[in-house]
């Protein structure tokens, strides 16, 4: 038995064979989700208890068919099985089986039970099974694969209870000691297997062999070893695929006859309900339109349905900082608090309702099956870009935010179409882009103005989204060629019968989304806020000191009212700001562009949001107290000229700021998620200095042509 | 021997072998083995993969993946 007062188990099986909702049933709201170190795979663990008290870490591995690994998610099962001095190596497994499909779902069984840990064998959806009248003999079935047999429905709860029984079993009974492993190992691979075991420490001579396929991957194989361990493999003549297949079809052989005779099927199936529903979403023409159909409400609800939580959450910020603001004393803590820490909390929460709503929306897709479709679909013609049919469901979602449209891609397997993905998502135009499109498209053309039956301004708002979709897929196109992957593409894939999604494991998934983005891309979202509200707050206190005194002179001599001095104060404080002189700091590599240094202050504080545009243009013309009210900023700007005379806001720059706005990735929010996603600093540098770099040459060209 | 790519809508056949280590490995560890009848069931727009049933699962696959298995 298991004499430890923390078991580890790990919860293994195939893919589709329904481990989430097992885990989700046996953790409860006990789980959270870390990283398998050195991958951006998901490590979720739970914590349970059992009847006797002992404290359960149940870790949910990727699903694999095999431990022989064709993807990273994959591997990381291979990595830790093979090395039992790793921290999440188990000391049980708990394996999970589709019932209305055995006979595909035993092989990782036997790889698992060859490495002589205990294991409880849980057959899932056994009421979809018994639907399908497919029925099992389960003494014969535990006495012939020799494991504990559990028949539970993940979706329904049904038999949980006798699942942690069993687990409650392996720490307090006597474990089967007489080990005979399942599969006997050629002469070759005696060769190798003992080779490896003089060299690296495992538990089980299938260890060994797993290792003797693996050892040029495997990170904890050292440099010597390896050496080793090459040498016995030429000797031997161990060639890596032939032999796993070897293995792979003898495995079936052996236990294909066993399951036999533990198993009644109706002998011939009709179609089945999930072929007809395919003959449909997946038929040549009418599969791509609904799809697209389908892509198109969930766009809708994300844009539409989250605006009323969304102004919700900002009106309550905003009403929160004004009476702190109207109730504490007008110093700089006051301001720390309202504009640099609730302000930046704001930004944190108010992206939760799309996070909660495209991912309530995508789990119903993913989890019925149809996500797989979609891929199916598209493959080809995303492969052309590097991207994968999941991608478009991010690139779409990006239309209207690129956090939850990023983090959607952690159901892209290959890391190479899913980093491709995540560079060029927030390429597509979001929401946060309206509100500075439609300050700066009235100085473009006239609100008057018609071309060919249509405004002349929606012709420009769809010249830059479309400008915005042609870039992210010429740089996908791009990237394609410039990324290097270890994973082999392959679609193989197994297209699972359509299921009804369950509301529990809809409801898990959107809590651990929200929660992740919460918690750690939060943290650098509040950081960066702070910063930037330093920046645009202090300054050189000389500059600072002379700005207080040119806005009371000039209040003076203009008879302002109060609020109007507030406003003038504003301004002249903001260009004294570090910002501000920042902002005149970069005005000679911005003026090929057509920028002058106020325009500068608001590309450095929009680097918050995009829609902070808005908002530091009304500070800068001292319009401040006007809030967003874009109609009287454009009236403002419209006045605003050079030295020279001439208009700031001519055609010229005002199409090079759009240009700039299209590409440029002024959202901290999306930095702080892509370094989360692809788990460095490194691809958000890059992601930032390659939008920095588009929308810079665009803006020039632009300008330049223009004016 | 035939491959499976050449077979129309709806008809059968059973997989003689692989003609390729890495298909191979992938089907053979999803439980596709020489011996299992492939059927196959449409192709996809946009120039796309298959669907194919094997042993009655539904499997896609892109052309030169399905160009690999040989069948009769």
């Amino acid at each position: 038995m298991i004499n430890k007062n923390r078991v580890r188990i790990a919860l293994v099986g195939n893919p589709n064979a329904g481990k989430s909702s097992i885990f989700n049933q046996l953790t409860g709201l006990r789980q959270k989700v870390a990283n398998f170190p050195g991958v951006t795979v998901d490590k979720k663990i739970g914590n349970f208890n059992i009847d006797n008290g002992k404290e359960i870490e149940l870790i949910d591995f990727p699903g694999t068919y095999s431990l022989y690994p064709t993807t990273s998610d994959e591997r990381v099962v291979t990595k830790i099985l093979t090395n039992c001095a790793d921290e999440s190596f188990p000391d049980a497994f708990i394996y999970v089986a589709d019932a209305t499909n055995l006979e595909k779902h035993l092989l990782l069984l036997t790889q698992i039970k060859d490495m002589n840990i205990p294991i409880i064998f849980v057959l899932n959806m056994i009421d979809l099974a018994q639907k399908d009248d497919i029925r099992y003999n389960y003494e014969q079935l535990s006495q012939a694969l020799e494991v504990p047999v559990v028949a539970v429905s993940g979706k329904y709860g049904l038999n949980i209870d006798l699942l942690k029984q069993e687990i409650t079993n392996l720490t307090t009974q006597p474990i089967n000691t007489s080990f005979k492993p399942f599969y006997s190992p050629s002469v070759s691979e005696m060769s190798v297997i003992q080779k490896v075991t003089e060299v690296v420490e495992v538990q089980s001579s299938y260890q060994a062999l797993i290792i003797g396929h693996h050892y040029n991957w495997l990170p904890f194989v050292a440099q010597q070893q390896r050496a080793i361990i090459q040498e016995a493999v030429e000797e031997a003549k161990f060639d890596d695929v032939r032999y796993q297949i070897e293995e792979t079809m003898k495995r079936f052989d052996k236990f294909l006859p066993l399951l036999k005779k533990s198993i009644i099927k109706p002998a011939n199936v009709t179609s089945s309900v999930s072929d007809k529903v395919d003959s449909i979403l997946t038929h040549r023409i009418f599969g791509p339109i609904i799809f697209f159909i389908t892509i198109f409400l969930v766009f809708q609800s994300i844009f539409s349905l989250a605006t009323y939580p969304m102004d919700w959450i900002e009106q309550s910020i905003g009403w929160m900082n004004d009476s702190l603001k109207s109730n504490m004393p007008d110093n700089w803590f006051t301001g720390l608090l309202t504009d640099g820490f609730i302000a930046g909390l704001g930004g944190i929460l108010v992206f939760i309702p799309q996070i909660a709503i495209l991912f309530f929306l995508l789990s119903i897709l993913e989890e019925s099956g149809y996500m797989a479709r979609v891929v199916y679909m598209f493959d080809n013609l995303m492969q052309r870009f590097g991207l994968n049919g999941r991608s478009l469901v991010a690139m779409v979602s990006g239309g209207a935010c690129a956090i939850p449209a990023i983090m959607s891609t952690r159901t892209i397997e290959n890391w190479k179409e899913r980093l491709i993905t995540i560079l060029v998502t927030p390429l597509i135009s979001c929401s946060a882009r309206i509100p500075v499109f439609a300050v700066l498209v009235s100085f473009v053309v006239p609100s008057e103005l018609y071309w060919y039956g249509f405004k002349a301004q929606g012709w420009i708002f769809t010249g830059l989204y479309l400008l915005g979709i042609v870039a992210a897929l010429v740089m996908a196109f791009i990237l394609k060629f410039l990324i290097k992957s270890d994973d082999i593409s392959s679609l193989i894939m197994e297209l699972p019968s359509y299921r009804l999604p369950t509301l529990k494991n809809l409801f898990f998934t959107v809590r651990e989304k929200v929660l992740t983005f919460v918690t750690e891309a939060g943290k650098v979202i509040l950081a960066i806020s702070l910063v930037l509200w330093i920046l645009s707050t202090f300054g050189p206190k000389a500059d600072m000191q002379q700005a207080e005194t040119n806005a009371q002179a000039v209040a003076a001599q203009q008879q302002l009212s109060e609020e109007e001095a507030k406003d003038l104060l504003a301004s002249y404080k903001i260009e004294a700001s570090f910002a501000g002189q920042m902002g005149k700091w970069i005005e000679p590599a911005i003026k090929p562009l057509g920028f002058d240094w106020k325009i500068g202050i608001a590309l450095i504080t929009s680097f918050a949001a995009r829609e902070v545009f808005v908002g530091t243009m009304a500070t800068i013309y001292s319009i401040g107290s006007a809030g967003d009210d874009s109609d009287s900023i454009r009236a403002k700007m419209a006045k605003e000229l050079r030295p020279d005379g001439t208009q700031v806001y001519s055609v010229a720059t005002s199409v090079s700021l759009l240009v700039f706005y299209v590409f440029a990735l002024q959202c901290m929010s999306t930095l702080a998620v892509v370094k989360r996603e692809t788990k460095s600093w490194r691809w958000a540098a890059f992601q930032f200095v390659l939008m920095a770099f588009l929308a810079y040459v665009g803006s020039y060209f632009v300008y330049q042509i223009l004016s | 021997m035939p491959i499976a790519i050449t077979l129309k809508s709806g008809a059968s056949a059973m997989i003689v072998r692989f003609d390729d280590e890495k298909v191979a490995s992938k089907l053979t560890s999803m439980g596709m083995m020489p011996g299992s009848m492939l059927q196959m069931i449409r192709k996809a727009p946009f120039g796309g993969g298959f669907y194919v049933k094997i042993d009655g699962l539904s499997i896609a696959l892109r052309a030169s993946e399905i160009n690999k298995i040989i069948v009769g």
